[in-house]
């Protein structure tokens, strides 16, 4: 079966995207430097804060750019689908977002968004501007825990964008709004199923093959390899592996309350995912485990992807505030 | 003809030569990567080949100027892993052409060694572990070889050498476990395929070496 896109021109995909974006929602958004991928916040606030920018590859909204707003990050820098923003893009976001109080990198684990980051943070660094990375890591499919500093970075980023940009308008220094998100971040994993690719528009080709009844546990959201492909199970099913290794991995223990981000890849319906969270529920009651905060719905996609992928956060006092703290963005929800 | 429109005009071969090699390396490297190697590579390429042919870069007169152009056009238009290494690289090699103490017989291996250090810096990477410094590192050595046993040789020749030297590396990467990059996470499904980046140094370096004069 062949994919259909709407679209005018595989192109102009992504500038099309934009355009449509600043269109839409000119009263929060704007070009930094009428740099149409160089997205920063409308307005900012009244006082300082520190400037949480994020970036990457195109083709995953609401990632990355869908984060900036109120209470979350203060711009995006934006690449052509699937590939890194250039660290030009990233400076020129970075330099409008700053208000004073420093720039912290939030983004996720992929090489080309880590060397033009880390471009870009030198630049900034040399011209007295105070910067901190923190790169997210949280799929646990993308490598062994002994080697968690090579997993790549996929919806935990959601979670991570919530805490750093709540910190930031709380009006918490760099180095403290770094160390919470380290925080939350080291107690955050997640893992996905994939059961259908989608299409680079460029190219025209899936970014993988899969039959018609299988499903693949872990797979990236390039079309990455993941860790075990079968027949498509039911959903309480994939649930129970997706929640059972996740538990496995992460620092979790009977008694811990955390939050959960159900998240679809971008195919996937709401339907699918909350009879999933039914049986997610049942799962980590089973684990001693409580769902304090649960958000379910398209946080971080790849197109069209067929699947979805669960997230978990373990909470304390200090977490759990930001997680609910206000925030607004047109192109994603953090309500409770 | 002057030195730096002979260098202009092997860019703008190797950006019409990768044309034909863009679709293979994409395919490749759906299978070990993410499948935007050649499609980000050839997007920053076309942007190099109007700005060579028509635009700022077809009116610089110096190579270091024009290489640090290149490369700055491609870090601008071709920001995925390969193409911000490569940029990087190409960058670093008009810096260091652009240095007082070049000698003229010395400038490919200078301009070479330079590229091959600061994507060895920036892609933390070395020989060995899958990914185009398997190709580029045992391809300056071949220019290194050559430049020093006959000075002001003949660049092409040189990088003939260059490029047989870059096959036999690439081909190695087949037994090679990513540890870099994408790949590094599909170290199964990509064994016993060349890295995509390997290759398409490769494929650079060969259309470097045709004299565009020829």
């Amino acid at each position: 079966m062949g994919m259909k896109n709407i679209m005018n021109n595989p192109e102009h995909y992504v500038d099309e995207t934009l355009a449509g974006i600043y269109s839409a929602h000119s009263n929060r958004y704007t070009a930094a430097d009428g740099n149409l991928r160089a997205l920063v916040r409308a307005t900012k606030n009244g006082l300082p804060q520190v400037a949480v920018v994020t970036g990457g590859g195109s083709g995953h909204l609401p990632v990355f750019l869908g984060y900036v707003g109120e209470g979350l990050l203060s711009g995006c820098a934006v690449g052509s689908v699937f590939a890194s923003p250039p660290a030009s893009t990233i400076e020129t976001v970075a330099r409008a977002a700053h208000s004073g109080k420093g720039v912290l990198f939030l983004y996720g684990n992929y090489q080309g968004d880590v060397m033009n980051f880390e471009m870009a943070e030198e630049a900034l660094i040399e011209d007295g501007i105070a910067c901190t990375s923190v790169v997210v890591a949280d799929d646990v499919a993308s490598a062994p825990s002994e080697r968690s500093h090579d997993r790549r970075g996929i919806a935990g980023l959601a979670l991570a964008y919530k805490v750093a940009g709540a910190a930031a308008a709380a009006g918490q220094t760099l180095d403290e709004v770094a160390a919470i998100t380290r925080h939350a971040l080291n107690s955050t994993r997640s893992l996905g199923v994939a059961l259908g690719p989608c299409v680079i528009p460029a190219s025209g080709k899936p970014t993988f093959e899969i039959a018609e009844d299988e499903m693949e546990i872990g797979m990236g959201i390039h079309g990455e390899q993941g860790i075990q492909r079968t027949k498509l199970k039911p959903a309480r099913e994939i649930t129970k592996e997706l929640a059972t290794r996740i538990l496995e991995d992460g620092p979790y223990a009977t008694g811990d309350q955390v939050a959960v981000l159900l998240n679809s890849l971008g195919a996937t319906p709401l339907e699918e995912l909350y009879i999933m969270y039914g049986d997610l529920e049942r799962e980590l009651s089973a684990a001693g485990v409580s769902i304090e905060r649960c958000w379910i719905g398209r946080y971080a996609c790849s197109m069209e992807m067929a699947g979805a992928s669960l997230t978990l956060m373990r909470l304390d006092s200090s977490i759990l505030g930001l997680l609910d703290a206000d925030s607004y963005s047109p192109l994603v929800q953090f309500g409770q | 003809m002057t030195e730096a429109d002979l260098v202009r005009k092997t860019a703008i071969r190797v950006c019409q030569a990768m044309e034909q090699c863009a679709d293979e390396l994409t395919t490749l490297d759906s299978t070990a990567g993410d499948g935007d190697l050649g499609i980000n590579l050839l997007t920053g390429l076309r942007v190099l080949h109007g700005s060579l042919s028509s635009g700022e870069l077809a009116k610089a007169t110096e190579i270091p100027e024009l290489v640090s152009g290149a490369g700055r056009l491609i870090a601008e238009h071709a920001a995925s892993t390969f193409g911000t290494l490569l940029s990087q690289g190409v960058i670093a090699a008009g810096k260091a052409l652009a240095g007082p103490d070049v000698a003229h017989g010395n400038r490919l291996n200078t301009g070479f060694r330079a590229a091959l250090d600061m994507i060895k810096r920036r892609g933390k990477a070395e020989p060995g572990e899958g990914t185009m410094v398997d190709a580029l590192e045992p391809a300056v050595r071949a220019i290194e070889a050559a430049t020093d046993s006959a000075p002001g040789n003949d660049p092409f020749s040189v990088l003939k050498a260059a490029c047989e030297a870059a096959r036999v590396g690439a081909e190695a990467t087949r037994s090679m476990r990513s540890t870099k990059g994408r790949a590094r996470w599909s170290g199964t499904q990509g064994e016993g395929s060349v890295d995509p980046g390997a290759l398409a140094v490769v494929y650079l370096l060969e259309a470097m070496a045709e004299n565009p004069t020829d």
